[in-house]
């Protein structure tokens, strides 16, 4: 592949047709299933990801959502080089990362919310240290990006802290720290958020967002916080039985599960008109709901042809609830 | 070259920080320095009772024993300095841990055997310095820049055989994705086998360890050479040579068989 080809026609992330399988031996309840397992084992193979394929391009921020065991770590391990698929192929930036580990590694910043990459028994300064050995960081670049870090996590007051006393949204800014270090194209942050105080996720978000901008950042986004979606994501991948089940804007996929919205009129009095265009779907006193579709009609014109006829009190809009879409997303396939 | 350098530079400071971190905890390094002492102190007192109540054995009297003994505790605590990663290999597999090494644009092995330079060893190092020190002086032995040449071949071999067979029961969990603990049955084994010279077991057992699980080398033959024991087989090199030469080679075995593990590393759940 010629180098001049490859920058205009590459995505940043190619993930074609991956499948990984686990062996695993099949184990049944109780200490009489622990024992079957050790002397009969009867083994299965799970598929964890079964066929997945997506592309991202250079500076999307993409959300990789699924619910608890859909696949999502196993994917991201996958394009991490830690995992070696089963069949299919992944490439960042063009290069295998099963085939040529080191070498997209040396590109790659990756961040499991679960996990630290810091040295427990040491100030914090000191895994950055280290990384900037590893990574063979020079020492322009290790200032001017601890420098930017500072601004965006105020991590410059963490640095001589031991890890071990670190609480875990400042452990979480030391983990993100060390991921940017060697300025990677592409970020792979696996629940970044997960058990952070709104502060510390504010900051997180915050992080991603100006890294994204400043740098034009590859980010792949996994996480079951719904708000990290809304605000940092233009782009959703739902995935669930290790299959992908939607991909697209979060807009796209509002339109797409629940194009409607909710209209809450509170009348005068106890009464409930209707309306051609918008159906009734829930009275309380002099409470009505309607539920009307953005293509049929504008909210303002519902609301004027309803104060026509009766006199309304007060009235609110609801969009769509962005955690039932999400649930709906999520089962939409399992039926099938 | 350049390559060298990197990893020099590398691994230089990740024995720097592994040193920092035993230092974080001096009441774990005092800890083990009483009980280290006790323990060979313990094993050479075992030795002295023994002569003394049976005589020599097999030729072998008190002061040879002693350099016996301090030889294998001299190579059990370079073992312990460079090895220890290998002790909970199993829990780092299981528990999905050796991803942060794939994570790094590093060999995965060099992480692994750097992630814990461990000091503590030197606690071995210095009950083993002594009971070799007696052994020494006990047998007038005149340390000629050979005979320190040997000792460190022999020192270095047996450690180098002491990790590799940890280094492949370890990897054995990148099979069987359990956490296998073998650490108990090996330093008893070690203990065992290089205390005594092998003639007082079975012929089979002497056997199987000089040539299967080849615990001999550790420091009976290479000790054996060093102070002219007659040895039941002939090799026309000089023992701390052959020694050296067996623990490069199942290290190197070890090592190969790492990186095949590494192959069907599954990590872990999330």
């Amino acid at each position: 592949m010629g180098e001049k080809e490859s920058e205009t026609t590459m995505s940043v992330i190619e993930v074609n047709q991956i499948v990984k399988e686990f062996n695993v031996v099949k184990r049944e309840k109780g200490l009489k299933g622990s024992l079957k397992a050790l002397i009969k084992p009867e083994r299965q193979t799970i598929k964890a990801v079964d066929g997945i394929s997506f592309c991202v391009e250079k500076g999307e921020i993409v959300a990789y959502i699924g619910p608890n065991g859909a696949g999502k770590s196993t994917t991201v391990k996958m394009m991490a080089g830690i995992l070696t698929p089963t069949s299919g192929e992944i490439l960042i930036n063009g290069v295998s990362p099963h085939k040529n580990r080191k070498k997209v590694v040396a590109d790659l910043g990756v961040v499991f919310g679960q996990r630290t990459q810091l040295n427990w028994d040491l100030r914090l300064g000191e895994s950055f240290e280290l990384l900037k050995r590893i990574y063979q960081i020079d020492e322009a670049t290790y200032r001017a990006n601890l420098k930017t870090m500072n601004e965006i996590l105020a991590i410059d007051e963490l640095l001589s802290t031991p890890v071990r006393q670190l609480s875990l949204g400042q452990r979480m800014r030391g983990d993100l720290t060390a991921a940017m270090l060697h300025s990677p194209s592409v970020l792979f942050l696996d629940e970044p958020t997960i058990g952070l105080d709104v502060d510390a996720k504010n900051a997180i978000r915050k992080f991603i967002k100006d890294i994204n901008q400043s740098r034009k950042t590859t980010i792949v986004l996994t996480t079951h916080d719904l708000g990290d979606i809304q605000e940092l994501c233009n782009r959703v991948i739902i995935i669930n039985h290790g299959k992908v089940i939607e991909d697209g804007s979060l807009n796209d996929l509002i339109e797409k599960i629940a194009p409607f919205r909710h209209l809450i009129v509170d009348y005068y009095a106890d009464i409930a008109p209707n309306h051609p265009k918008a159906k009734i779907v829930d009275k309380a006193d002099t409470r009505v709901t309607y539920r009307f579709w953005k293509k049929d009609i504008t909210a303002a014109r519902l609301i004027e042809d309803l104060s026509k006829t009766v006199q309304i009190r007060d009235v609110s809009l609801e969009e769509a609830d962005i955690e039932d879409i999400i649930s709906i997303a999520y089962k939409g396939k399992k039926a099938d | 070259m350049g390559r060298i350098r990197y990893y020099c530079s590398v691994g230089s400071l990740y024995i720097k920080q592994s040193l920092q971190s035993t230092l974080e905890y001096p009441a774990n390094l005092a800890g083990w320095f009483i009980s280290n002492l006790m323990q060979f102190g313990i094993g050479f007192a075992i030795i002295r009772f023994v002569i003394a109540e049976f005589g020599a054995l097999q030729g072998w009297g008190l002061a040879e024993l002693a350099f016996l003994y301090g030889l294998s505790v001299l190579s059990h605590g370079i073992s312990v300095i460079l090895f220890v990663p290998t002790w909970y290999m199993g829990n780092l597999i299981v528990d999905g841990e050796m991803d942060l090494f794939l994570l790094r644009p590093l060999n995965v092995l060099f992480q692994f055997l750097f992630l814990d330079f461990n000091l503590i060893g030197i606690t071995d190092l210095i009950p083993g310095a002594l009971i070799f020190a007696y052994g020494c002086i006990s047998l007038h032995f005149v340390l000629t820049w050979l005979n320190v040449l040997y000792i460190v071949l022999a020192v270095v071999g047996g450690a180098l055989i002491r990790g590799g067979i940890w280094l492949m029961l370890g990897s054995i969990s990148f099979w069987v994705k359990n956490r296998a603990s073998f650490i108990v049955l090996t330093m008893q084994l070690y203990d065992k086998t290089t205390m005594y010279p092998l003639s007082i077991y079975p012929r089979f057992l002497q056997i199987f360890f000089t040539v299967v699980i080849p615990l001999g080398w550790i420091a009976l033959y290479p000790a054996s050479g060093i102070l002219d024991k007659t040895l039941p087989f002939y090799i026309p090199v000089s023992m701390p040579v052959v020694s050296m030469a067996v623990g490069a080679l199942l290290f190197l075995i070890a090592c190969l068989m790492f990186m095949r593990g590494l192959k069907r590393y599954e990590s872990a759940g999330t």
